[in-house]
C-alpha cells in the first residue's frame, strides 16, 4: 500500500506546470510539487540572475550592470548618479531615528506618534507575542557568520519551506492560534530530520512509579521507549519506521476509514525516511497532522515556500 | 494591523502626485520622495520585532502597485517605491521583497515594455534590485496560515484612480464577438446564394450589407489596439522634453483613425443585419437611446428581442 505523494499530485506534475495558486483565496494555495516549484523558478531566473554571484561589494554589482545587455554602457554612469541610493535621502545629517519629526505630514507617522504618546502617558506596552522574539533572536545568531565546516554551506537555489507546528488544541486555553515552533526546512531534507527537530513536552514524559525512590535519576523518557510518529500529507501517512521498535501508527486508521463506507478517500501509508519534501505534493497554508507518543498531536502548517539565492548557513535549519 | 495605519494614504499620496507629473522619471520620483520627506516613515520607537513586521507589510503593500490592473506608469512609481522603501528600511539584515511565481510573468512583461520605451531608469532600478537580492521568489505573496477567519482588509482596494483605462473597444470586439460574426456572416451570404434566381451570382437587390464586412472591422479594432499601445510609450523622453517631433504624427495618426473608426462605425452599425433563418423569432430591433446597462445577453429575455447597444456594438445575440 505504500504509494508517495505521485497520485495525489497527478495534475501538477506535468508538463504545462503552472504556479502555485489559491484554492481558497488568502487562505491556502492548491497542491503542488515541491521540486517542480523549485525548478519552475530557477528556470525562470537563470535566463535573469546568475545564481552562483554572491560578492556583495560596489564594484561587482557595477560590472554586472556595465554588462547587461539593456542598457548602453555610456548611460551606466549617470544612472548611477540619478538612481543611486542617496537619492532617497531625506535630511542632511545623520538623524535620530527614534524621533518622529514634528513637522511631518505623513499619516503613519501621526498615527505612530499618537500611540507612543498614549503609551508613555498610561505607561502601557503592547504584549509582544514571546515566540516572535524567540525567533527573531533565533536568525539574528546566525546572521553574517559563517560555519566552520565548508559542508555545512546550504548552496543557493534551494527551496525553504517554513513550517509552523501547532500545540495540541485546548479548546479553551488556546483561542490565539500562535504557533508554537516555526521552523525552516530544505527542500533537499527528508521528512525525518522535520521529526527530529520538533520537540514537544510529551517526549520528555516519564513513565512509571518512583516514589520510593525519587532521586533517582530516570533512564528513559518516552521520546526513547516511543519511537513511532507518522505525518499526514494529502491523504497519506508517512510512517517513522527507522528502528524495529516504530510500529504503523497510521494502520487504525486506514482500517477504519476502509472497513465501512464512511466517506473518506483511500488513504496511503508510506515509509517518512523515503521522502525529502522536494517529493512532496502540498498545499501552502493548508493544515496537516503530525502525530506522535501515539496520540500526542500537531497541526502542521506549511506557512511559505521559497527559492534563497543565498547561501545559508545550514545552523538555521531550524528555529525556535 | 495598527501598525501600517495610514500607510496606503501616504502611499497613494505619492503615486499621485507622481501620477500629476504624467511622467515615470525617477528623477521626478525622487523629487517627490524627498519632499514627502518618506524616509521617515521607518522612524519612531518601535521594538525590533515590530519594525521588521512593519517593514514587511510595508514592502507588500508597495509591491501591489507594481501588477496589474494598475497602469504603467502606477506600476514604475510602484518600481520606484520598492526601491526606495528597500532601500531607506532600518532594518539590519534587510527585510525582502517577496515576488510570488504567479507574478513573476508581469514583472517580466512590463521590463520588456521599459526596454522598449527606452526607460532606463526603469530598467536600472529593477536591475540592481535584483542584484541587491532583495527578492524573495516564492509561492504565494503572503504568508498563509489557514486564516479562515479572515475579515476584508481595507487595504485591498484598488484605487480606481490608477486603475489602468479599460480597453473598451476590445473589449466590445472581443475574439468570440467575431467570431460569430464571421460564423453569422457566411450563414447570411450562403443563404442569399440559396435564395436567389443565379446560383452563382447574388441577385443586386440582396446587397445590402457591405461584402467584407467583418474583416474590416478585425483590421479597425487591431489597428486602435496599436495606436493605443503606441500612445502608451509615448510619455516623456529621458531628457524630460515633451513629446518630440515624429512622435505628433504617430498622435494625429492616432486621431485621424479614432475619426475614421467612429465614421465607419456610424455607417455599418446604424443599419440592423438581417438575421439567418435559424433565429427568425429573435429579429435584431436598434434602439436609439442610449442605455448604459450590462449586456442583456445573459439574462433571459422574454420578449424574445434582441437591443443593439450604444456603442454601436454588432448585435448580441443570445445562444440557444
Amino acid at each position: 500500500m505504500a504509494s508517495g505523494p505521485s497520485e495525489a499530485c497527478s495534475t501538477s506534475v506535468t508538463g504545462s506546470y503552472n504556479a502555485p495558486d489559491y484554492e481558497l483565496p488568502d487562505v491556502n494555495t492548491k497542491a503542488f510539487n515541491v521540486g517542480d516549484f523549485g525548478r519552475l523558478w530557477r528556470e525562470k531566473l537563470k535566463t535573469d540572475l546568475s545564481l552562483d554571484h554572491d560578492g556583495e561589494e560596489e564594484g561587482e554589482a557595477r560590472q554586472q550592470l556595465v554588462a547587461e545587455p539593456s542598457i548602453p554602457a555610456d548611460m551606466v554612469e549617470e544612472l548611477q548618479m540619478v538612481c543611486g541610493v542617496s537619492t532617497l535621502d531625506c535630511s542632511e545629517e545623520t538623524p535620530n531615528t527614534d524621533v518622529i519629526p514634528q513637522d511631518t505630514d505623513l499619516v503613519t507617522l501621526q498615527i505612530r506618534n499618537k500611540v507612543i504618546e498614549k503609551r508613555e502617558e498610561r505607561l502601557v506596552c503592547d504584549r509582544t507575542c514571546r515566540q516572535e522574539i524567540f525567533a527573531l533572536e533565533h536568525e539574528m545568531q546566525t546572521v553574517g557568520r559563517k560555519p566552520s565546516n565548508p559542508e555545512n554551506f546550504v548552496p543557493a537555489g534551494e527551496v525553504v519551506l517554513t513550517v509552523n507546528v501547532y500545540c495540541p488544541v485546548i479548546f479553551t486555553k488556546h483561542r490565539e492560534r500562535k504557533p508554537h515552533h516555526t521552523m525552516l526546512v530544505l527542500g533537499s531534507q527528508k521528512l525525518t530530520e522535520l521529526r527530529d527537530a520538533i520537540s514537544c513536552v510529551s517526549d520528555l514524559q516519564i513513565g512509571g512509579e518512583f516514589s520510593n525512590t525519587p532521586d533517582l535519576a530516570p533512564e528513559h523518557i518516552s521520546k526513547d521507549l516511543y519511537k513511532s510518529a507518522f505525518f499526514f500529507f494529502e491523504e497519506t501517512f508517512y510512517n517513522d519506521m527507522r528502528y524495529s521498535e516504530c510500529r504503523d501508527l497510521s494502520r487504525t486508521i486506514i482500517d477504519w476509514a476502509d472497513s465501512h463506507d464512511r466517506g473518506y478517500g483511500k488513504f496511503h501509508a508510506a515509509k517518512m525516511e523515503d521522502y525529502t519534501f522536494n517529493d512532496m505534493c502540498i498545499k501552502v497554508g493548508y493544515p496537516y497532522l503530525y502525530c506522535h507518543q501515539g496520540d500526542c498531536e500537531h497541526l502542521i502548517i506549511i506557512t511559505d515556500i521559497r527559492l534563497d539565492l543565498v547561501q545559508y548557513p545550514q545552523a538555521c535549519s531550524y528555529q525556535h | 494591523m495598527t501598525l501600517t495605519a495610514g500607510l496606503k494614504t501616504d502611499f497613494e499620496r505619492l503615486l499621485l502626485r507622481f501620477q500629476q507629473t504624467e511622467s515615470v522619471r525617477y528623477e521626478e520620483f525622487s523629487a517627490i520622495w524627498r519632499d514627502m520627506k518618506l524616509s521617515t516613515i521607518f522612524y519612531g520607537k518601535m521594538g525590533k520585532v515590530d519594525s521588521r513586521k512593519f517593514t514587511r507589510e510595508a514592502l507588500a503593500l508597495a509591491s501591489r502597485y507594481f501588477f496589474p490592473p494598475y497602469s504603467f506608469q502606477i506600476r514604475l512609481g510602484g518600481l520606484y517605491l520598492l526601491y526606495g522603501l528597500y532601500n531607506t528600511q532600518l532594518c539590519q539584515p534587510k527585510e525582502k521583497i517577496r515576488m510570488a511565481l504567479k507574478n513573476w510573468e508581469e514583472v517580466l512583461s512590463c521590463q520588456e515594455e521599459m526596454v522598449n520605451a527606452e526607460h532606463f531608469d526603469a530598467i536600472y532600478v529593477l536591475k540592481k534590485l535584483l542584484s541587491d537580492k532583495a527578492f524573495h521568489f516564492t509561492a504565494m505573496p503572503t504568508l498563509l496560515t489557514f486564516n479562515k477567519k479572515r475579515k476584508k482588509k481595507p487595504n485591498d482596494a484598488v484605487n480606481e484612480n490608477f486603475r489602468e483605462k479599460s480597453n473598451l473597444v476590445s473589449e466590445l470586439i472581443s475574439t468570440e464577438a467575431l467570431e460569430e460574426l464571421t460564423n453569422v456572416h457566411e450563414h447570411y451570404q450562403a443563404m442569399k446564394q440559396v435564395i436567389s434566381a443565379n446560383k452563382t451570382q447574388l441577385d443586386k437587390a440582396l446587397s445590402l450589407i457591405r461584402g467584407n464586412f467583418v474583416s474590416d472591422l478585425k483590421d479597425i479594432a487591431l489597428k486602435f489596439q496599436q495606436w493605443q499601445e503606441n500612445k502608451n510609450l509615448n510619455l516623456t523622453d529621458r531628457s524630460g522634453i515633451p513629446v518630440s517631433e515624429d512622435d505628433e504624427p504617430k498622435d494625429q495618426k492616432g486621431s485621424k483613425r479614432a475619426q475614421t473608426l467612429a465614421e465607419i462605425k456610424s455607417k455599418s452599425y446604424n443599419s440592423a443585419v438581417k438575421v439567418s433563418r435559424s433565429r427568425r423569432h429573435r429579429q435584431i430591433k436598434l434602439e436609439s437611446e442610449w442605455t448604459n446597462e450590462k449586456k442583456s445577453s445573459n439574462t433571459r429575455d422574454l420578449s424574445v428581442r434582441n437591443q443593439a447597444r450604444k456603442k454601436g456594438s454588432p448585435p448580441f445575440k443570445k445562444r440557444r
